[in-house]
């Protein structure tokens, strides 16, 4: 196969210009797109000369090739056939492109463009008529809130690029584009705003990016793997987004965003832990809600992270903590259990992964299924066997439940097994071991970056002027200035001269 | 990556958050043991001592603002004089510590963990030290910022909790008979805690260069000192001068008087777990100065191979001692106070004098 393949990478190199001849030109293309039977080869004739048009089918609208270029090419009482003519005073497209290159060409095919050629010019026009079948704009699935925008990515990358376009109207929104994976040849769009985004991080990315060589870009990960400044960190560095206000503010706020074509995400760089524990809800609520929901989720990110291994050590190294009537409470329910409570915990912790990994994997109809078995063989049979005690399926469920209070899925899905290792620690070392469960998760935090913006900034490095927006979410009016933390280029979000 | 750079606040976090609870947890007995319940003017002194040392190495560094310290000191005493005494510095920082490890051992074993083996505690923590030591001093510095707030918030609630149970006749009659003699005896245990800000030599020129730089180093030396003589205060207020000589660990015992509403008490393990924060700083701190110092004398080894060199001797010799009196009692009167303490004090003074007289010259020439 890879002969095939090198002998027609060949073949194009071979004819970097098309000949000016109908007849060769067809048979070029011919051989080109050979086995292709969605691609259509059109020949058709005005009075005095010969054209042909190439188009994929399906990805363009044939109702409108054949009234705003055919139709007017062959009642046309222009005589030369030059391209440049026809484009002016013959067909009625607007977004139009006059190439030469044979590679041009393709790409431009590809991408469902449809291509206009001449008997006398070895050039050609592409038409942009593009129409294929893509879904509506719908509510964010991943991301939805009560109060807000319900429009959500698509697909389509145009679209996309319209939703922000829409959202940031000035002609500082720039959108660069750039194509990438040798067969897919996938359009992706850098979105940043001039005079607020710093420079350097806009050529990191777009540095990173060309240098990534992939096949296909088929999922969102190889472009994130490629942003990553550390690969091997559990903790996503990118943020994602479904809802295009999230990133007209993150592009107001210096960020970058990346739109891949196909995928209805779009990418955000740099990224720090408080981004991926920010809600669009937090502003959009009353900014009293908003900090006190803005808590919630800190607290319950802390309940994620160690409530098992919390209740393992003091269970197992420090039951003098416990009030003796509550102690004697969770005596009382685990005298028969036969396992320590690590294994207890690892075993119910493990229980309720399945759970949630089967609810995912599970067609909808079969949803209940899991929750029936779920209820009944971990929440009642395995108490009443003497296997798991009561608190111990308390402890797991809040554990689990909290880890869905984040709104970053990336994120919810670290807090899945980070606990693990802690869980072990505590069970050999009790709350010390617990410390240092804690230490090495916030030590690897901190030594975390990305695009040069500390993880914990603003927390660690400490700036006092931004905390404001992480620890509360003070009202809009006091958030004069945009993070510092991203750029530093246009500081106030508030125009001076008003 | 190499990830060196602390900003002035992280300065001002991590020399106190790594100090406070070392100092806190094993000088007390000792200091009011000697000065009786003029402990807390010996706390005083201490914090004159470790003053006195921040401001003479600082005078060093910045005198030479952009030089590493084995450059500084080489230009001051020569090179070989100069060579000789970086290392000498540099092993104190290594023997203190193998000692802080095995006394952070002793303290876990004697209090939370009665039946893991030391050597056990000692590597965890060890090991888990290696990591942001590993990738660098910014690391550090940033953990200290996240949990300096913590520290303080696990040191200042247990007294303000306790204050029921004080009473201030435990600190009469001041300038008890024991003599000026006795305050300053009291006073070189805290201070050896203290003027390990002679640590600075070696990181002034890491940190930012900020015009708040300096002060808040020094406020972070006396806060640290403060938060010291607030805790023998009211230890000593607490228990009297008989009790508290006689506990190893007495500021331990000062929070296991706590109780909330009556139902919420033994809160050691809590407590004992944020203080474990201070120690683990402390120890990458010390891991750090000394794997950066000692790689500056090596070729072959860079920084972050020495981390892994110096650990493995400091957990070696922190195995050496036979027992706890060895480690708290022995040492401190053996080595500590007679020779490290004197050359953490006077090295920089030296070095600092050196300077005053050398640019004197030059002016007058």
């Amino acid at each position: 196969m890879k002969t095939a393949d090198l002998h027609l990478k060949e073949f194009i190199k071979s004819y970097e210009f098309l000949p000016s001849s109908l007849e060769e030109k067809t048979k070029i293309l011919k051989e080109i797109y050979k086995n292709c039977d969605d691609i259509v080869l059109h020949p058709f004739f005005s009075k005095q000369s010969a054209y042909l048009l190439i188009f994929v089918s399906g990805l363009c609208d044939e109702e409108k090739i054949h009234e705003h270029i055919v139709r007017p090419i062959q009642h046309t009482s222009i005589v030369s056939p030059e391209l440049p003519l026809i484009i002016s005073h013959v067909t009625n497209i607007t977004n139009t492109k006059i190439l030469s290159n044979t590679l041009e060409i393709i790409d431009e095919i590809a991408d469902g463009n449809t291509i206009l050629f001449n008997d006398i010019e070895n050039k050609a026009v592409s038409y942009r008529i593009t129409s294929y079948e893509k879904r509506s704009i719908e509510e964010p699935q991943a991301e939805s809130v009560v109060i807000g925008s319900r429009e959500g990515f698509i697909e389509s990358i145009s679209t996309n690029l319209s939703l922000v376009r829409r959202k940031i109207k000035t002609p500082s929104l720039k959108m660069s584009s750039m194509v990438i994976g040798t067969y897919s040849h996938t359009s992706i769009y850098i979105s940043y705003i001039e005079g607020i985004a710093s420079l350097q991080i806009v050529e990191d990315v777009k540095e990173k990016l060309t240098k990534l060589n992939v096949d296909a870009v088929l999922s969102n990960a190889s472009i994130e793997e490629a942003l990553e400044d550390n690969w091997s960190s559990p903790f996503p560095q990118v943020q994602y987004s479904e809802r295009p206000e999230v990133v007209a503010a993150a592009l107001l706020e210096g960020r970058v965003a990346i739109f891949i074509d196909g995928i209805p995400f779009v990418l955000m760089v740099p990224v720090t832990l408080f981004t991926l524990l920010q809600t669009p809800e937090d502003y959009t609520e009353r900014f009293i809600n908003g900090t006190l929901s803005r808590w919630l989720r800190y607290f319950f990110l802390m309940v994620a992270l160690l409530a098992p291994s919390a209740y393992i050590a003091i269970l197992t190294f420090h039951q003098e903590m416990i009030p003796t009537t509550l102690l004697l409470r969770i005596a009382q329910s685990r005298e028969e259990i036969p396992f320590p409570a690590f294994l207890e915990a690892l075993i119910m912790q493990v229980i309720f992964e399945v759970l949630r990994e089967a609810g995912i994997r599970l067609p909808k109809q079969m949803g209940s299924t899991v929750s029936i078995v779920g209820t009944l063989v971990i929440g009642q049979a395995a108490i009443q066997a003497g296997l798991v005690s009561a608190p111990m399926v308390m402890i797991v469920a809040i554990t689990g439940i909290s880890s869905f209070l984040l709104p970053q899925y990336t994120l919810s899905i670290v807090l899945r097994w980070i606990p693990f290792p802690v869980m072990f620690l505590s069970g050999m070392l009790g709350l010390v071991g617990l410390m240092l469960g804690v230490l090495i998760i916030a030590s690897h935090l901190c030594s975390l970056r990305s695009f040069g913006v500390s993880y914990l900034a603003p927390l660690a490095p400490n700036d006092s002027s931004l905390l404001k927006d992480v620890l509360i979410r003070v009202p809009l009016k006091f958030m004069k200035k945009r993070p510092s933390i991203y750029s530093s280029i246009n500081p106030n979000r508030r125009n001076e001269g008003k | 990556m190499n990830d060196n750079v602390l900003t002035y606040k992280q300065l001002f976090w991590l020399f106190l958050s790594m100090q406070v609870i070392m100092n806190m947890l094993l000088t007390p007995s000792g200091s009011i043991m000697i000065a009786q319940q003029d402990a807390w003017l010996s706390a005083l002194i201490a914090i004159l001592i470790s003053l006195v040392t921040l401001w003479s190495s600082i005078k060093v560094c910045a005198r030479y603002p952009s030089m590493d310290f084995h450059v500084i000191i080489e230009t001051i005493a020569g090179k070989w004089i100069g060579r000789l005494l970086s290392i000498f510095l540099l092993v104190s920082f290594t023997v203190v510590l193998a000692v802080m490890l095995r006394q952070y051992g002793e303290f876990v074993s004697g209090t939370v963990l009665p039946k893991t083996p030391i050597s056990v505690i000692i590597f965890c923590i060890l090991v888990t030290a290696i990591y942001p030591t590993f990738h660098g001093l910014g690391v550090i510095g940033r953990l200290a910022e996240i949990f300096g707030p913590i520290l303080l918030l696990g040191i200042i609630s247990p007294i303000i909790l306790g204050i029921v149970n004080m009473d201030v006749k435990h600190l009469l009659p001041f300038w008890y008979d024991s003599g000026i003699l006795a305050i300053i005896t009291g006073s070189l245990g805290p201070a050896a805690f203290l003027t390990d800000c002679v640590l600075i030599l070696w990181i002034f020129n890491l940190s930012e260069f900020h015009p708040n730089k300096i002060k808040y180093l020094t406020w972070s030396i006396l806060t640290s000192g403060l938060l010291y003589l607030l805790s023998v205060t009211s230890i000593i207020a607490t228990f009297g001068v008989k009790i508290a000589s006689t506990h190893l660990y007495p500021f331990l015992i000062l929070e296991r008087y706590i109780s909330i509403f009556g139902m919420i008490e033994n809160l050691d393990a809590i407590v004992i777990t944020v203080w474990i924060l201070s120690i683990f700083l402390k120890i990458c701190l010390y891991l750090f100065v000394t794997s950066y110092g000692f790689s500056m004398y090596t070729a072959k080894i860079n920084r972050q191979k020495m981390v892994f060199y110096i650990a493995g001797i400091a957990f070696f010799l922190s195995l050496l001692p036979r027992n706890v009196v060895d480690i708290s009692i022995e040492f401190p009167q053996v080595v500590g106070v007679p020779f490290i303490l004197p050359f953490w004090v006077i090295l920089p003074l030296f070095l600092s004098l050196t300077i005053f007289i050398k640019d004197k010259i030059n002016k007058t020439q």
